[in-house]
């Protein structure tokens, strides 16, 4: 009985080539994937090192208008300031609120009322629209007894994040 | 006369240096073929292999920065966590900061009445190194078995900038802690947290 007629010549070739195209469908998704994860990575450090620096950065802004006898009264200026957390550069703006006025809840009549804005670069010029943190404080300088003391209390009556998505 | 099935005879073949076999013909493939063909699929399997290398390995190095990035999460809201936001927080710490100064030795301490300043964010537990009083502690709970966390530094605003001892007495209010995680890979990632006084009067 004879076999079918058909010839062989060349069927390793032809299974090599279709290994290839097998193997590229395989690689080229691998590769893909691997640089999605590494190109992932480094936006949520980035954010992260962007919330805490805006953080970090709101924070001292707080402590440096609290004990300061020019900053954050009523009428007078606030100014700004810079610093760089964590890699990130950020400039908190601070605005000189008046007491009482805003009806924020557990707002002081007697003490300074600031608002404080958080943006990403050291533009001292300010940050509208870029603000992806912002706060309010309300100052107490007096102590229990009635003492005059700059900075003798504060309280955060505020705290909002915003995206940090840049 | 022997002849072939049909077609021509392959390269290098005579009708005559094949065999027949159960009546048909088994018409090879030349050496150039499977050289060829061997090429392609060295080069084809080393290329799968490498790729599958690629993304094992920096699976595994995402792995370390996203546990990485967790525990120093973790640890700088730990930090917040005793230093701000306690009922009845210890005593505002205080001194020189820099690299082993008494400021961030306290922060350091696993020691002190068996209770460190700073332990670890539950459930984590962790032991320090054999023969140091202070961090890093060496975490046992998986999957950070072996992962190192360590509070290295605390500076104090200086203006815009930072510096390891205050430079008047209200500018101790604000501290800026580093904390170090190095992974079992040998992965090292640092982050800086800020905590500030929240007490009344002067820190």
């Amino acid at each position: 009985m004879e076999m079918p007629d058909r010839r062989q010549s060349g069927a390793i070739l032809v299974l090599a080539l279709i290994f290839l195209l097998i193997g590229s469908f395989v690689v080229i998704p691998l590769a893909g994937l691997a640089t999605t994860n590494l190109q992932a990575t480094a936006p949520f450090i980035t954010e992260r090192q962007l919330e805490y620096a805006a953080d970090g950065a709101m924070d001292l802004a707080i402590e440096t208008v609290r004990y300061s006898a020019t900053q954050g009264y009523p009428g007078g200026t606030c100014g700004s300031i810079t610093t760089t957390l964590n890699g990130q550069t950020v400039t908190v703006d601070c605005t000189s609120e008046a007491p009482g006025t805003s009806g924020a809840a557990g707002e002081d009549d007697e003490s300074r009322y600031v608002s404080f804005v958080a943006c990403p670069g050291g533009d001292t010029s300010g940050c509208p629209g870029q603000s992806f943190l912002s706060a309010t404080a309300d100052y107490a300088d007096f102590t229990p007894s009635g003492d005059v003391q700059v900075g003798y209390a504060v309280r955060i009556l505020s705290w909002d994040v915003q995206s940090a998505n840049f | 006369m022997e002849r072939r099935r049909s077609g021509s005879p392959c390269h290098g073949e005579t009708g005559t240096d094949r065999q027949p076999w159960a009546g048909g013909w088994e018409a090879g493939d030349t050496l150039i073929e499977i050289l060829v063909a061997l090429v392609i699929l060295s080069i084809s399997t080393v290329a799968i292999l490498g790729a599958l290398t690629t993304t094992l390995s920096s699976t595994g190095e995402h792995r370390s920065l996203a546990a990485d990035d967790t525990l120093l999460t973790a640890m700088a809201e730990q930090v917040k966590n005793v230093v701000e936001l306690q009922p009845s927080p210890p005593a505002w710490p205080t001194g020189c900061g820099g690299t082993g100064g008494p400021l961030t030795q306290w922060y350091e301490d696993t020691t002190t009445n068996n209770t460190p300043n700073i332990p670890l964010p539950a459930p984590l537990t962790g032991t320090p190194l054999t023969g140091s009083s202070y961090y890093p502690v060496s975490l046992t709970d998986p999957p950070y078995v072996g992962y190192l966390v360590n509070l290295t530094n605390v500076q104090y605003p200086n203006g815009s900038t930072w510096t390891s001892c205050p430079v008047s007495a209200t500018a101790a209010g604000v501290q800026k802690i580093t904390v170090d995680v190095t992974s079992n890979a040998n992965i090292t990632d640092t982050f800086d947290v800020v905590v500030r006084y929240q007490g009344d009067g002067n820190a």
